[in-house]
This record gives structure tokens, C-alpha cells and sequence, in this order.
């Protein structure tokens, strides 16, 4: 008894210790540029007392308010058995809406193709910024731009290459380094507000009210960068199925909020300390970058090498946070099939997506060579994220109200707050659009498109499929009244539609003039839950003697095994003869009345011709499949 | 997670050695030979520990380098721009070296793994080659099993038989193993989720191999795929045990069938012989008898049977004992001919023709066994004769035909080659006695005599046995 909670006790902890490697990797660098932003925003004449503790304020309190009100305290407890992210979140919308809102699909569709504007921003911000603190190293200063943009980019572009190796086997630093990252931002923190406490007057809520109010649209621009505290709260979130619920809150209860806290009170202490030494001289104080010179001159290297880990740590957390996002888009029928490879024997779920590693390389190097400093690309930031977050908090709304079956006044109730700052943040960041806002939203507009087209040209291939085929039940009949010859063995046709004989077996039946004793359809069906047990998969339904329909049901998160799910049923496959899987390859083209608009045709023939090998992705062994070909005019 | 600290405590403990000795010996030393140094506690400690503790000490190196030698001294600060590139490559040529290093100590590591499966080879390769096979395999699969876990081979047909220890998961996958001949199960890429790894016991080519099963290692982790490589190889070397096994075991069945057969011969033999004599007074003092009671012919026809029987045993014996040596001379087939009807018993209701013309060659034989061949042949046609049995002898190039024809239903086409064999009757032939010696004694003796016997059935119905006897060489002159 004892033992047990000791242990449990213990696998809290460790878990704990893992998520701060991962979870809070990217909000937990956010005080490398954020405050030093806000205010750079606020300084269009000169920075006053007013305006530090005011902006200071407002970023204690949107850690407050957005982070521990809204994502770890509400929605950390809507989750989809135990998974969240805003996919998630979308099949647990679709579940309990029974799949007839298209709102849903939208917000789905939204989010995820926002998350790829985040992907591509994070990893170039924070790294960049981090290594942007060399210049700060005394005997440094005089680094030249493209020197920091090397460095970028040979770190970047080596976290890029290593993915495919897998990183499973340095995961296990995370978690520690990214505990030493906390901890040196609570110390720096602490240090600083015991040489000026009257910081602490920032707490008070009023003066953030007080700043906006007084600030007009300068407010606006100023909120808009303040909210860059708050990015990669979104990961709070999505990680929760690997983690759970609990080491996520215990790790930014106690360790993560308490330390950003610190760190920016810490900055913020620093700035009214550099603004009393500009008044006693008379000089206006000029914006710097606070966060690296919190720390004296002699440490200022290490902690240039521990912020540069840090980001690296939050980078590979995003990357991984991508290939995690486009395996279930893929799973929800969002995306084409892409590649996917195991990186390790050992691990299920340690995955490597070839396709999104060097695109997301190729969007981060861009943007990179674009912005070329991490306070331009700050601009680009907020609206990617405020995005994602406007569209979780609806889906928050739908989840609550019809999923947990609230009644909808009170659900909007307690929702509208927090709509309406995601709305405000929003709004403040979409003023920055011009200033590179429209990268994220660019990014965004790309993937929502691919994915809008990938649902509607899916869509219409099944229905012109369905026009063609000839009924399942009819042709078993006519089989079974003049029965062809029989072949020892079992053949498993994989179809979409299972009431509809597939196209493979009509051809197969044609060429080869024979069927094969066991002749099994199967449709292979992603649900709205992450998780399906493997005994509760399969669904079979016999025909007759030589017919089967079987369906194989995976949730989103599931590693797909058409094989050895079928092999579980008694008696299916184990029978003499052997195994062949056919697999029906339809080639698109446009039809002469096209369904689709035409460049839209053409944009999901490339989609489809380009998708992965479906067989890969059932794990059916290739030297076990017989393709054949047939032509579908859209 | 334990791990093992000293390899870490080592790297330490080196830096500081290193730093100590060189910030005492700068002055001596220089900046340049200093910073040289620092690479062997890196080197040392990757070799020792690995990558984890090398990279320890080059970071370790790196700022003890920067705080104790690099102006100023003492603090982490780093001055100029040259310094700081001079600690890159510091870290650099460190992480390069521990790398190198580490990959050296990967590589022994690996050719020493390599050394030691290609022993594990060898070792099941020599227990297999023991004596006998199937001890030799127990031992083979023992020292697997204790290394491997659990392991089970087919005994008969292509699958493990203890069916009940696998899943229908596992029997899936034991299936397709045994119809593709690839890996499937735990750890392969087929079915991995399986509980049992299937191993081909053959290789691809051949499709009548079995598989051997492997449970999966009993702490639940996964086989490495190179384990899976080195245990398919031993898989081949257990199908190559088995198949001497299955060599051995049908050498030994074939053995004791031979004994066996001996055996029944040296029997056959000396029944025939301990029989004849009591039946050779027996039908002496009997053909007496009948001449004055008419009441003992039955007895008399019965014993002459009974002796037909034996002589047809004796002959079978002396074929099979391989003792048959025919004197063979110039005969005249007519006499023959007579000689044989004349002491037949000809079945009340049949009549026996015979067509043999007197001007026929002389042919070469062994009068005694072509007497007996042709006794048999008659025997036989008058058991499946309507009403009439033909003898007939033609002349034809090089030998004579003597045929003998019935009118019976003839013989089925399915028989007709089988009907020389020893006991083999004509289907539906019940009704009539006959040991089923009869024409297998024809046959054997028409061998020994160089003779050739056929068989065919009439158009006009019934069979008809031809004996091709060669001329004499006298008459072919």
C-alpha cells in the first residue's frame, strides 16, 4: 500500500518533470522577447514609470487570466479521453454533435492550419532571439546580424536533419535541462525584485487598466505584443494525452507560472532601475534587451547557452507537436496520407514525417531571411496563436454545451469572457498584420486550402465510386448462383464503401477468372476517440460461406495494423492457402462536366497522386499486395 | 534508472586535473599547448563512458578553460571575439573526438557482438551435427531456449503443434510465415503485435518449410531486428536438423522394413519346404486310392491343388531368395503344351482348345518352370473363363507366341499392370480361389528365362496372357 502511492508518487513526479520538458518548452521561453517587446511597443516616446509597471501588469494578468484561468483550470478538463489539442477537441465537437455541424470541421480545418503558422514561427523566433543574447555578452556587441543568422540557422537546420533519427534517446535531457532553464528564470527574477520591490505594485490590476485606458491605440498595439507571454499555452493543452492532466497543472502551479512571474516582475525591475539611471543623467532611456541583462556580465555566456538549449528544447516540442497534428489530420481525413516512419524500435509514437520536417525547415529558413531579427518576427507571432486559441475557446463552447449538456446561457456566460479576450488579443494582433502578420495568416490560408480541397475532391471521388459500383449484396448472389472457380487462400479487398462490391474485385474476378475461397471487404474507419482497444476494432459480418464485411475502427491516435487486427478474429487468416491484399489505386482525372472547378481538380490530382501509399500506412507488407488500377473522372 | 556514475566522476575529476596543472603551468605552458590539454580528459572520458560523459567534459573543459586560463581570468567573461571562437573549437574538437571515439568504442562493440553470434552459430551448428539427430536437436534447442526464451518447433507438418498456447493472432501469423516464408510476429514487420515471433525453418525458395515459434522475451521488451536476423539464421540451422532428423527416421523405417521382409522370406521359404514333403506322400498314397475308391478323387483334386499352391510358394520363394537359376535348353513347345494339359484337371463345365501347330521351332526355356508358367496360365484363365480356354502358339520373327486366351469379362485396363504383382486379384474375383502367386510366378519366371508375358483384352471379349519365348539358336540359324 504504502509502496504503491510511494510509486505513484513518484511516477507523478517523473511525469511531471517530462512535461516541463516538453509542455512548457515554448511558453517558457516567451520572457526571452516578450516583455522587451511590449514595452518596445509602449516606448514611441520614451518609456515612463507608468508604462513599465503598466505593461507589466497586463502580462502577469494574461498569464493569469488566459493560461491558469482559462487552459489550466477549464480547459485541461475537456479532453477526449484524456487527449486534447484542438483536433481533439474538433472529434469530440463532431462526437457530440453527431457530425452534422459543418461549423465543426471549420474550426477543426482552422485551427490545425493555424497551428502550422506557429510551427513554422516558433523555432525561428526563439531560437533566433536566443542567439540574438550573444550580442549582449560583453565584448560581443559588435556581432554582426549575418553571424547571428548563421548561428540560426546551422542550429536550426541541424534540429531540422536530426529529426530523422529520432530524438528519443536525448528526450531524456529535456526534462532537466528545461528545470535549470526555470529555475535560473526565478533567480534571475528574485534577484532583481529585491533591488527594487515597489515592482511588485504590478500585481495590481489597475494599472493595467489604467495603461490601456490611458493609452488609446497604442494600448492595442502594446496588448498585442503582451500576448506573446502567453503563446504556447495551446501546448498546455495538446500534449495532455502524453502527460495527463495532472503533471500538467502540478508543473505550472508550482514551478512554471511561479517562475515567469518572477523572471518578469524581474525584467520589469531591471527596466524601472535602468529608468532611474536615465533620469539621474538626463539621457532618455532607450528599450533594451532585459532579459539577458538581468544576468552579470560574467554568466551572461552561460546563460546564452542555456536560453539557446532552452529554445532548441521548445522548438523540437513544436516540431514534434506538428508531426503529432498532421498524423491525426491524416487519421481525421483532414490530410492527404504522408509518410510516416518509426524512429524507434523500442517507442510507438516516436514518429519522423519526412514531408512535414522539410516543409516546416523550409517555411522556418524563410521566415528567418525575411524578418531577420526576432523583434520583427514578433510582429508575425500573435495572430497564428491568437487563431488557434479564438478557435479552441469555440470549440470549448460546443464541447460544453453539447457534450457535457450545459445549458447554453450559462455556457456562454462563462465562455464570453474569455471569447472576448481572445477576440481582444485578436484584434490587437490583426492590427499588425501588415507588419508580417500575413505570414502566419498566408500559411494558414495554404494548409486551410489544401485541407478544404483534400475533404471536397475526397467527398467527390467517393459519390462518383458509389455511382459506378454494383451492389455488394447483388453480386455475391449472382457469385453464388454460377459460382467461378475457387482459389485456396484468403483475399482481403480494402474499400471505402462496403456496400458496393470494390472496383479490385471486379477486376481481379474479370483477369484472373477465379475468386478466392475467404473473400473479406474491408473498410478501415477513423473514429472521433483517440483510442480504440484492440479487441473492440474489428466488426465482422458474414455474407455467406465466402463473403465477409468486416470494418476496422481506429481511433485518431491508434498506429494503424490492418494485419494483425484482422488476425485477432479466430479462424480469419490462420487457414492454409495464404494471405493477398488488394488494393483498388484509382487514377483522377478531370471529367469532361467537372464536379469541382477545374485548377481545384487539378490541385487534389496532384494531393491525391502524392499521397502516401495507403498500404504502408495499413503496415500490410508490400510483397503481400496486388494493386490494381482503375480511373475516376471528377 | 540507474546509471553508472564513475565514467562521469572520472570526467570531472580529469578537467579539474588538467585545469589545475595548466593554470599552475601557463606561464610555461602557453595559452595554445593549455588548451591542447584539455582534449585528454575528453578523449579519455569518451572512451571510457561514452558520448554522455565525453560531452561532460568538454563542456566542462570549455569553462574551466574560460574561467581559469582565458583573460580575464577568473570570471566567464570572454573579452575578445578570438576567445570565444577559441572555446567553440575547443567544444568542437571535443565533441568531434568524443564522437569518433565513441564510434570506435561502437565499433569493437559491434564486431565483438558479431564474433559472438557467429560462435552462438557455430556452437547450435555443432550440437546439431551430433549423434543422433534428435537428441543433437533437443540440445540445439535447449541452448536457444536458454539464451532466447522460449522456443518451439514443429514435430508434423508446417506449424508448432501445441495449438493452444497461441492466439489466433499468433496462428495468423504462424500461417503466413509458414505460406511466404518471411518473419512475422513480435518484432518483425508483420503482425508485430503478436506474442510469438515465427521463424521459417527453410529458406524462401523452398515452400514445404516450416516455422519454429518464439515467445517474446518474458520483461516485455522488443527484439532488436539484428537479434531477429541471427535468430533466423538459427532457425535455418534448426530446419536443416530437422530435415537430417526426417532423413535418419525414414532410413530407419526403411531399414526395418527390409528386416522385416527378410524375415518373412527366410519364413516363406521354410514353410514351403517342410510342407512338401508330408503333402507328397499325401497325394502319392491318395492318386492310389482314387484308382480303386472313386470316392477319394475330390480328396485327390484337392491335394493337387493344395500342391499347385505349394509349388507356386516355393517358386515365389526362389524368385524373391533370388535362388532361381534356369537350366535352360532347346526345347519343342508342343511337347510342353501336351505334357501340361495332359496332367490339368479341366473344370467340369469348360472346355480346353488347343491350337499348336506341330511344325513350330524349337524355342529355348527351362522345360520345368516354362511347365509351370504355362500350368499357371491355364490355371488362371479357366478361373475366369466363361466356357473355353485357347492355348495357341505362333511363330513371330525372333520367338514364338504362345497365348492363352478365355472368354471371361477380361481385365480391366486400371489392372493390367498390376496384375503380375504378388497378390494382387482381379476385382470382383472373390468367387475364385487362387493364392494370387499364380502370375506373379509367370512373370518371374518368364523373367529369369528372358521371357517377356503380357497381357490385353480381345476385342471379342475375355483377356489373353502372350508369352514371347526366344527361338533356339539352332533353329534361327
Amino acid at each position: 500500500m504504502n509502496q504503491t502511492s510511494h510509486s505513484q508518487r513518484n511516477s507523478v513526479a517523473a511525469l511531471t518533470l517530462g512535461a516541463i520538458g516538453v509542455v512548457y518548452g515554448d511558453i517558457g521561453t516567451s520572457p526571452l522577447y516578450a516583455f522587451r517587446e511590449a514595452l518596445g511597443q509602449a516606448a514611441s516616446g520614451g518609456i515612463a514609470r507608468d508604462e513599465i509597471v503598466g505593461v507589466l501588469s497586463l502580462a502577469l494578468w494574461a498569464l493569469i487570466i488566459v493560461v491558469t484561468l482559462k487552459y489550466v483550470l477549464f480547459l485541461s478538463r475537456m479532453d477526449n479521453n484524456g487527449e486534447g489539442g484542438v483536433l481533439s477537441l474538433m472529434a469530440l465537437a463532431k462526437r457530440a454533435t453527431g457530425g452534422r455541424w459543418p461549423i465543426v470541421l471549420l474550426l477543426g480545418a482552422m485551427g490545425a492550419a493555424m497551428f502550422y503558422g506557429d510551427a513554422i514561427i516558433t523555432p525561428a523566433l526563439s531560437v533566433l532571439s536566443a542567439v540574438e543574447g550573444l550580442k549582449t555578452i560583453p565584448g560581443m556587441g559588435d556581432m554582426s546580424q549575418p553571424m547571428i543568422l548563421g548561428v540560426t540557422v546551422g542550429i536550426l537546420v541541424s534540429l531540422f536533419a536530426i529529426q530523422s533519427r529520432g530524438t528519443a534517446s536525448v528526450a531524456v535531457l529535456f526534462g532537466p535541462v528545461c528545470l535549470v532553464w526555470f529555475l535560473a528564470l526565478a533567480a534571475l527574477g528574485l534577484w532583481h525584485i529585491a533591488g527594487n520591490p515597489e515592482i511588485l505594485a504590478a500585481f495590481n490590476p489597475l494599472n493595467a487598466v489604467n495603461f490601456l485606458t490611458s493609452h488609446g491605440v497604442t494600448g492595442l498595439f502594446v496588448l498585442g505584443a503582451v500576448f506573446l507571454t502567453v503563446t504556447g499555452a495551446e501546448a498546455l493543452i495538446a500534449d495532455m494525452g502524453h502527460f495527463g492532466r495532472k503533471p500538467i497543472q502540478l508543473g505550472w502551479v508550482s514551478l512554471v507560472w511561479p517562475a515567469l512571474t518572477l523572471n518578469y516582475l524581474g525584467q520589469g525591475a531591471l527596466a524601472l532601475k535602468a529608468l532611474a539611471i536615465a533620469e539621474a543623467t538626463g539621457n532618455p532611456m532607450a528599450n533594451a534587451d532585459w532579459f539577458f541583462l538581468m544576468a552579470p556580465d560574467s554568466l551572461r555566456a552561460a546563460l546564452v547557452i542555456l536560453a539557446t538549449l532552452a529554445t532548441i528544447i521548445a522548438s523540437q516540442a513544436v516540431i514534434t507537436g506538428a508531426y503529432s497534428l498532421s498524423y491525426q489530420a491524416i487519421a481525421l481525413g483532414l490530410l492527404p496520407r504522408m509518410t510516416i516512419r518509426q524512429t524507434s524500435e523500442h517507442q510507438i509514437g516516436q514518429i519522423y514525417m519526412p514531408g512535414v520536417n522539410w516543409l516546416l525547415l523550409a517555411g522556418v529558413l524563410l521566415l528567418v531571411f525575411g524578418f531577420k531579427s526576432s523583434s520583427a518576427m514578433a510582429a508575425a507571432y500573435g495572430i497564428a496563436v491568437t487563431g488557434t486559441m479564438v478557435v479552441t475557446t469555440c470549440l470549448a463552447f460546443i464541447i460544453a454545451w453539447k457534450y457535457w449538456n450545459w445549458a447554453p446561457v450559462w455556457t456562454a456566460l462563462l465562455i464570453a469572457p474569455f471569447l472576448a479576450l481572445d477576440l481582444f488579443f485578436f484584434g490587437a494582433n490583426a492590427l499588425r498584420v501588415t507588419e508580417g502578420g500575413w505570414v502566419p495568416l498566408l500559411v494558414a490560408a495554404i494548409m486551410g486550402l489544401v485541407i478544404f480541397i483534400w475533404l471536397k475532391g475526397h467527398k467527390a471521388t467517393r459519390a462518383r465510386t458509389s455511382e459506378q459500383g454494383v451492389g455488394l449484396g447483388e453480386m455475391v448472389k449472382a457469385l453464388s448462383a454460377r459460382p467461378p472457380l475457387r482459389i485456396e487462400g484468403t483475399a482481403v479487398f480494402l474499400t471505402q464503401d462496403l456496400d458496393s462490391a470494390p472496383s479490385a474485385f471486379l477486376h481481379n474476378l474479370k483477369h484472373n477468372k477465379a475468386i478466392h475461397r475467404t473473400n473479406i471487404i474491408l473498410k478501415v474507419e477513423n473514429q472521433n476517440a483517440p483510442y480504440i482497444a484492440p479487441d473492440d476494432r474489428l466488426v465482422l459480418e458474414r455474407i455467406d460461406d465466402h463473403f465477409l464485411k468486416a470494418r476496422l475502427r481506429y481511433g485518431y491516435m491508434d498506429t494503424i495494423d490492418v494485419p494483425s487486427d484482422l488476425a485477432r478474429a479466430p479462424g480469419l487468416l490462420d487457414g492454409p492457402g495464404g494471405i493477398s491484399f488488394f488494393v483498388g489505386r484509382s487514377a483522377i482525372r478531370v471529367a469532361s462536366k467537372p464536379i469541382m472547378p477545374r485548377w481545384m481538380t487539378f490541385i487534389y490530382m496532384n494531393l491525391h497522386r502524392n499521397a502516401a501509399d495507403p498500404t504502408a500506412y495499413f503496415s500490410i507488407p508490400p510483397n503481400q499486395v496486388i494493386e490494381l488500377g482503375s480511373q475516376i473522372e471528377l | 534508472m540507474k546509471r553508472n556514475i564513475a565514467p562521469w566522476l572520472e570526467a570531472f575529476l580529469a578537467v579539474a586535473a588538467i585545469t589545475w596543472l595548466t593554470a599552475t603551468l601557463l606561464p610555461i605552458l602557453g595559452l595554445a599547448s593549455s588548451a591542447l590539454l584539455f582534449l585528454l580528459p575528453v578523449l579519455m572520458a569518451a572512451v571510457r563512458g561514452g558520448v554522455g560523459p565525453g560531452l561532460f567534459a568538454a563542456l566542462a573543459g570549455a569553462a574551466g578553460y574560460n574561467f581559469f586560463l582565458l583573460e580575464p581570468r577568473y570570471t566567464f567573461r570572454v573579452h575578445e571575439f578570438d576567445n570565444l571562437i577559441s572555446v567553440v573549437v575547443l567544444v568542437a574538437v571535443a565533441l568531434v573526438t568524443s564522437r569518433l571515439a565513441s564510434r570506435l568504442m561502437q565499433r569493437e562493440a559491434e564486431a565483438q557482438e558479431r564474433a559472438r553470434l557467429s560462435a552462438e552459430s557455430a556452437d547450435v551448428s555443432n550440437l546439431l551435427a551430433g549423434h543422433p539427430s534428435q537428441t543433437a536437436l533437443a540440445r540445439a534447442i535447449d541452448l536457444i531456449e536458454s539464451r532466447y526464451g522460449r522456443l518451439l518447433l514443429p514435430t508434423n507438418g508446417a506449424m508448432p503443434d501445441d495449438r493452444a498456447a497461441f492466439s489466433s493472432l499468433d496462428l495468423a501469423a504462424a500461417a503466413w510465415a509458414a505460406h511466404n516464408g518471411d518473419i512475422t510476429g513480435h518484432a518483425s514487420e508483420v503482425m508485430p503485435a503478436a506474442d510469438w515471433t515465427f521463424l521459417p525453418l527453410a529458406p524462401k525458395y523452398r515452400r514445404d518449410g516450416g516455422v519454429a515459434a518464439l515467445a517474446r522475451p518474458m520483461d516485455g521488451t522488443t527484439r532488436s531486428s539484428g537479434q531477429i536476423e541471427h535468430l533466423r539464421q538459427l532457425s535455418l540451422l534448426l530446419g536443416q536438423g530437422l530435415d537430417r532428423q526426417e532423413l535418419e527416421t525414414e532410413r530407419r523405417e526403411r531399414e526395418l522394413l527390409e528386416q522385416r521382409d527378410h524375415l518373412r522370406r527366410t519364413f516363406l521359404d521354410s514353410l514351403a519346404h517342410d510342407f512338401r514333403t508330408p503333402l507328397t506322400v499325401i497325394s502319392g498314397r491318395l492318386s492310389e486310392l482314387a484308382q480303386q475308391h472313386p470316392d477319394a478323387r475330390d480328396a485327390l483334386a484337392a491335394a493337387q491343388r493344395l500342391d499347385r499352391m505349394m509349388n507356386d510358394l516355393i517358386g515365389a520363394a526362389r524368385i524373391e531368395g533370388g535362388s532361381l537359376a534356369p537350366h535352360l535348353e532347346s526345347i519343342d513347345l508342343i511337347d510342353v503344351v501336351s505334357s501340361t494339359c495332359d496332367d490339368l484337371q479341366i473344370p467340369a463345365q469348360n472346355t480346353l482348345k488347343r491350337n499348336v501347330a506341330a511344325d513350330l521351332p524349337f524355342v529355348i526355356a527351362d522345360p520345368i518352370l516354362l511347365r509351370h508358367v504355362l500350368s499357371n496360365l491355364i490355371d488362371n484363365a479357366f478361373r475366369h473363363a466363361e466356357n473355353t480356354v485357347t492355348i495357341s502358339a505362333h511363330g513371330a520373327g525372333e520367338c514364338v507366341l504362345l497365348e492363352v486366351a478365355d472368354d471371361g469379362p477380361g481385365v480391366p485396363p486400371s489392372e493390367q499392370t498390376r496384375i503380375f504383382e504378388r497378390f494382387a486379384r482381379a476385382e470382383g474375383s472373390d468367387r475364385t480361389d487362387g493364392s494370387g502367386l499364380g502370375l506373379a510366378i509367370v512373370k518371374g519366371f518368364a523373367d529369369a528365362m528372358a521371357m517377356s508375358v503380357t497381357v490385353e483384352n480381345m476385342d471379342e471379349g475375355g483377356a489373353r496372357f502372350v508369352l514371347a519365348i526366344p527361338l533356339a539358336a539352332k533353329a534361327v540359324e
